[in-house]
């Protein structure tokens, strides 16, 4: 398992998904993330830095966005 | 099991066996020539709009629009000490539009924007750049020309201009029989394409090969594009689709601009260009990139773009005459790759060895270099060792499976009175290990099948990939992502994992297959030869599989090992299992691979040339009680000596895997 740091891009209330840009990868985001419902949706500010998990394969395909660090 | 000829086959079963092992050290990776640059100029000059060719009196011209001023150099003789800093100034242009050079023979063309941004104006030089004649208005058009582009096909001098219009308006322009076309046609990609940033063109001797920068409609996403007009062997005038490069999404701060596209030498394209990062530092940088080797049509797929030492906004022009010496230059510098051929060192060979593994390959060749005529030999080339015998008419070398390698050290040593050189080497698998994701990227479900990712991924590390795979291979199209930072590796056994494929090495390819049953070669007893053969059991590191699902999770299991060794679970991850049995079918493909890879036995023979990794054996020893047991060869390694006063050595040693 593997948390990854990034950057909220998007926040899509409706399907409770985001899109991140993830430390490393400037040029590229990571669509469609899964948020966990504990997340207040007024914490989903864009700007803020995210923890995302892969899960335990190690696949981002299934990653989840946990918290909002910052 | 690659075919053999009858005359090796029956000379390597016999008892006066003939080695020979050829070998080989090339200037390549993975079939692609390695181009080394070296700066030869480093000036002052303002970042612009710049072009560059090569004529065939081997005089390197540049072209430049410095703020509307058109400037030309020509370099006779170019070398390191030549006056690259030497401009003059041929005329005016419109400021910031795009430049063009290409020849052919001592013809040179040079495209500008005219003054007013609407007309497309020629030079010509007829001395390779020397002079230059009084400019000809190709077109004039209503809505401004920004970017420009010019090939020559070598074969008559047939010509062809590209410029591009507005957002998405990229033409064509031909010369047919030294008279150019009265309009420019539009191409017919502009569909796709919400912005146009840079254009660049080549003749690859049969039809034009174009590399287009701009942005993605309606994604928006930033792109450097591979695309062609066919000529000759395509349909004249057939417009490619565009096949990405590099990309990057539409809100980050990159984009592509200032693209060249060439040829080294004889081989594919390649393609230089700039990515421009907003409060990047430096603000630009120049990537280039390659399609695997033997990549025919469009290819879709490129390698990872490498950074070059140049920094323009405007990108690396780059061309070449004799394929030997490659040239790239910027308004502030110039750079030049001189290519190395192939030399055959089998003369020199002292020892060979190799281990391939499902996912390792290590190579180790010991040369002779008595004459220090190896100082050459450099980490980055490929050897390539091609064992066989001297079993053809009048004892002529025959070969069988040749192995390709990166050189990854090389060690200077003495001895006995005499300096060798020790080349070490890596495989496919180990480039795959040191490819490592710069972004993000992500296959949405149903989009890519594993077989498409795993060429994609393979091509980003510059490897070409054969063959093909069942169901689980082609058809499966999982969601999947690669995390920056992840290796080339990490995604292959990912994609591998639940599969029945195996990839083996191939030359410089790599090569995808289910492995047969079918036994292809016999050992012992009449069969080829063995020296020994050893067995051992163990327990497996895993011996129970479960495959979690998306709908539900299933277990395969190895029952004679659990009840043996105790449970020794494994979890993997079943993608796109939309089943029951589809989970199960994963599990058991993962426990079979979990079986494939694991050493059961030891085998050593006398070297077999078309001995390949995965192959099905049968294998009779009686002192072992073994009479025709089926095995796979999952290991397979090469021993050759004829170290001085050393033991000769020349075998085979297969890792048996359990079949049955």
């Amino acid at each position: 398992m593997a948390a990854l740091r990034g950057r909220l891009v998007r926040f899509d209330g409706a399907r409770w998904r985001a899109v991140v840009r993830l430390e490393g990868s400037a040029s590229m985001e990571l669509t469609g993330v899964a948020v966990s419902r504990a997340l207040p949706a007024a914490e989903m500010v864009a700007g803020r830095t995210v923890l995302v998990e892969t899960g335990e394969p190690g696949d981002p395909a299934e990653a989840i966005l946990t918290a909002v660090v910052a | 099991m690659k075919p053999i000829s009858a005359s090796l086959r029956s000379h390597q079963r016999g008892r006066d066996r003939l080695p020979h092992v050829r070998a080989t050290v090339r200037g390549e990776r993975w079939g692609v020539p390695v181009l080394p640059w070296e700066r030869l100029y480093r000036g002052e000059e303002d970042d612009c709009p710049h072009a560059l060719t090569v004529t065939g009196n081997g005089a390197v011209v540049r072209v430049r629009n410095d703020g509307g001023a058109l400037g030309v150099s020509r370099v006779a003789k170019p070398g390191p000490a030549s006056a690259w800093g030497a401009w003059s100034v041929l005329g005016r242009a419109e400021e910031g539009t795009g430049v063009a050079l290409a020849a052919r023979r001592n013809e040179a063309l040079l495209l500008s924007v005219a003054s007013g941004g609407r007309e497309l104006v020629l030079r010509r030089s007829t001395d390779g750049g020397a002079t230059w004649s009084a400019t000809q208005t190709l077109v004039r058009e209503s809505a401004t020309i920004a970017w420009v582009a010019v090939a020559v096909r070598a074969s008559d001098g047939d010509a062809c201009a590209f410029y591009t219009q507005g957002t998405n308006v990229l033409k064509r322009l031909r010369r047919r029989g030294g008279t150019w076309d009265a309009a420019g046609v539009a191409w017919n990609r502009g569909g796709g394409v919400s912005a146009l940033t840079g254009i660049a063109a080549m003749y690859d001797g049969s039809d034009y090969r174009l590399v287009v920068t701009g942005r993605a409609d309606p994604s928006g996403a930033k792109h450097a594009w591979a695309a062609f007009l066919g000529d000759t062997v395509l349909p004249e005038n057939l417009w490619s689709g565009l096949a990405v490069i590099a990309e990057s999404d539409a809100s980050s701060g990159r984009d592509f601009g200032g693209p060249a596209i060439f040829r080294a030498g004889g081989s594919g394209q390649r393609a230089a260009f700039a990515a421009r990062e907003a409060g990047g530092r430096p603000a630009a940088r120049v990537y280039t990139s390659y399609p695997p080797a033997l990549s025919g049509g469009n290819p879709e797929y490129w390698s990872e773009p490498e950074p070059h030492e140049a920094t323009s906004a405007h990108g690396l022009a780059v061309a070449t005459a004799d394929g030997a010496n490659v040239w790239g230059a910027t308004p502030d510098g110039v750079w030049r790759a001189r290519r190395t051929g192939s030399s055959d060192v089998s003369e020199r060979l002292i020892e060979a060895s190799w281990q391939l593994a499902p996912f390792a390959t290590r190579a180790r060749v010991v040369l002779d270099d008595s004459d220090g005529g190896l100082a050459g030999v450099a980490p980055g080339r490929t050897v390539e060792v091609a064992p066989g015998y001297r079993s053809g008419p009048e004892a002529a070398p025959e070969y069988g499976l040749p192995l390709t390698a990166l050189v990854d050290r090389v060690i200077r040593e003495s001895g006995d009175g005499r300096a060798r050189v020790v080349l070490e080497c890596s495989g496919h698998w180990e480039r795959l290990a040191a490819w490592r994701a710069p972004q993000v990227w992500q296959s949405a479900a149903g989009e890519r099948s594993r077989e498409q990712i795993f060429w994609r991924v393979c091509a980003k590390a510059g490897i070409a990939v054969a063959g093909q795979g069942g169901a689980d291979w082609s058809a499966s199209r999982p969601a999947f992502a690669i995390a920056p930072g992840e290796s080339g590796l990490s995604v292959a056994r990912r994609l591998l994992g639940t599969t029945r494929v195996a990839v083996y090495p191939d030359g410089d390819l790599l090569t995808v297959t289910v492995p047969p049953d079918e036994i292809l070669e016999r050992y012992g007893s009449a069969g080829h030869p063995t020296h020994s053969v050893g067995l051992g059991q163990g327990a497996p590191e895993a011996n129970w599989v479960r495959a979690r699902g998306p709908a539900s999770d299933a277990d395969a299991h190895d029952f004679a090992s659990i009840y043996r060794d105790g449970q020794r679970l494994r979890l993997v991850r079943s993608l796109d299992a939309g089943s029951g049995t589809e989970a199960l079918d994963d599990a058991a493909a993962a426990l079979e691979r979990e079986r494939r890879e694991r050493r059961a036995g030891l085998l050593v023979a006398p070297f077999h040339p078309g001995q390949e990794l995965f192959d099905a054996i049968a294998v009779t020893d009686t002192a072992l009680g073994l009479d025709g047991r089926h095995y796979r060869v999952v290991e397979l390694g090469m021993e050759y000596s004829r170290r001085p006063g050393g033991r000769a050595r020349y075998d085979s040693i297969l890792g048996l895997g359990e079949m049955d």
